[in-house]
């Protein structure tokens, strides 16, 4: 962890950002991806909060805006766009409601994780 | 994604306008790359229509899930897309399916298109129900039903034949169910025609029938029964119906027609035969009971309630003097001979006739 963070020099902030937001976006695809992230949610939770003390919250949020919509546009879209091409309607639209099942718990057991972490 | 950046949302999301509260920002992006895909989008909004013909029972190579419905509509929901991209499909399917249902069913017996029609409506109102769909949606439903049921189909509903086969066989289910759904549109007086038509045919079959003219004061009063049974039963005491019925029966009972029986005139028959009835009343005949009835408690009051029947049957009488011309006459006869039953009775039958009716 890199002290004194308010004082650092630019381009220590650069690359702290940089870090933080690598673990994030790791930590990111192995929620999609349905797995648990390897780095402790402490730690990305410590990281976010520096980076926003920093004044650079507005970057992270647009980063992490991009990555999901990545993820619902590419990867979830195009995986249900081939299974439509198998089916009926019907089938279509159940792939797509077990999609959004999906999707949707993914943001639920997050906010989950967040209550147990600060004791509410 | 949500906890990770709980002091985002806190300290800087909340207060900017352009980046979305990250809650919704997953809810948005569904909605804009998977649910608003140019391939995938009809495909599931039909694929929610085709659900609802299946569990219509009007699509047989699809199997009805009740459980996907319900999830699809609460995504429908959720994405915000109900009204805007499902509601309008729907309704639009839901016409065709009810217009094709309509026309076979209509050209089936009445009696049959009314009940199947009552219970179509209400197994689309419950499955408004089951599967939450809007208010909206119910109410166009419901508009549409009534076009395409109703509207679309009154020559079938009118049909006087087949209105008066069903008055004729006292079908007072089938009626009712067909007042019902004229009602809906508040259109249940239309059956007045039939009705009126109906009670002129049948009663002037009564009152011409010349081989049992001795019967022809029951059969009226029968008649007249079972005539305000159906009012009661079948059309809800419809004021208008009402009026239907009195003003009919009134034509009949003062229809003329030559016989042999009126000696060459053509004088209603009726005021004759209910004098000649209310003199059997008053010659004990109000005692006489039909095999297996009880004895009566209440001798008074039985006489005045026969005396009643009769009398509500009089005043559809117009010719009140060929009446009292026969009344006066059998009246005479009866004190004279000693055939009357009941003082009280005879004094309580003047009245009657002294007040007007």
């Amino acid at each position: 962890m890199v002290k004194n963070l308010r004082t650092g020099s630019r381009l220590n902030q650069e690359s702290y950002f940089d870090k933080v937001w690598s673990q994030l976006d790791a930590a990111l695809s192995a929620i999609f991806d349905g797995r648990k992230p390897d780095i402790s949610l402490e730690e990305l939770y410590k990281g976010a909060e520096n980076v926003c003390r920093q004044g650079r919250a507005a970057i992270l949020a647009q980063k992490l805006q991009k990555r999901c919509k990545e993820h619902v546009a590419q990867k979830l879209r195009d995986n249900l766009t081939t299974r439509a091409a198998g089916g009926n309607d019907v089938d279509t639209l159940r792939a797509v409601v077990e999609a959004w099942s999906t999707w949707h718990s993914r943001l639920v057991c997050l906010k989950h994780l967040h209550r147990t972490l600060s004791g509410n | 994604m949500r906890w990770i950046f709980y002091y985002l949302d806190q300290s800087f999301l909340l207060h900017s306008r352009e980046l979305p509260v990250i809650r919704e920002m997953g809810l948005i992006q569904f909605r804009s790359y998977v649910f608003s895909d140019r391939s995938l989008k009809p495909k599931i909004l039909q694929g929610v229509c085709d659900l609802f013909a299946a569990d219509r029972g009007a699509e047989t190579s699809i199997m009805a899930d009740s459980s996907l419905l319900r999830s699809a509509i609460e995504l429908l929901h959720n994405l915000d897309v109900y009204t805007s991209d499902f509601e309008p499909l729907f309704i639009e399917q839901s016409h065709g399916f009810v217009s094709s249902w309509a026309q076979r069913e209509a050209s089936g017996y009445l009696a049959s298109y009314v009940e199947n029609s009552h219970r179509l409506v209400e197994r689309e109102v419950e499955r408004c129900g089951l599967f939450s769909l809007n208010r909206s949606t119910k109410q166009k439903l419901s508009e549409l039903l009534d076009q395409t049921l109703i509207t679309d189909q009154e020559a079938v509903l009118l049909n006087q034949t087949d209105i008066i086969g069903l008055m004729r066989s006292r079908n007072k289910v089938a009626l009712k169910l067909l007042y019902g759904l004229l009602e809906r549109l508040n259109t249940g007086i239309k059956l007045k025609t039939a009705f009126s038509n109906y009670i002129i045919q049948d009663g002037s079959d009564i009152v011409f029938d010349q081989g049992k003219e001795g019967d022809m004061v029951i059969r009226l009063l029968q008649f007249k029964q079972e005539l305000d049974d159906m009012l009661a039963a079948s059309f809800d005491r419809n004021e208008e119906l009402g009026h239907t019925l009195r003003e009919a029966f009134g034509h009949f009972m003062n229809l003329g027609r030559k016989t042999a029986s009126t000696w060459g005139t053509d004088n209603p028959k009726t005021g004759e035969m209910i004098a000649k009835y209310v003199d059997m009343l008053l010659k004990g005949g109000w005692k006489m009971r039909k095999p297996g009835e009880e004895p009566l408690a209440d001798e008074d009051a039985e006489i005045d309630r026969q005396l009643d029947r009769v009398l509500d049957l009089f005043r559809f009488v117009h010719g009140k003097p060929v009446f009292e011309a026969f009344y006066k006459n059998d009246l005479a006869r009866r004190l004279l001979m000693g055939r009357s039953s009941s003082d009280d009775a005879e004094k309580s039958m003047l009245a009657r006739l002294r007040t007007g009716l």
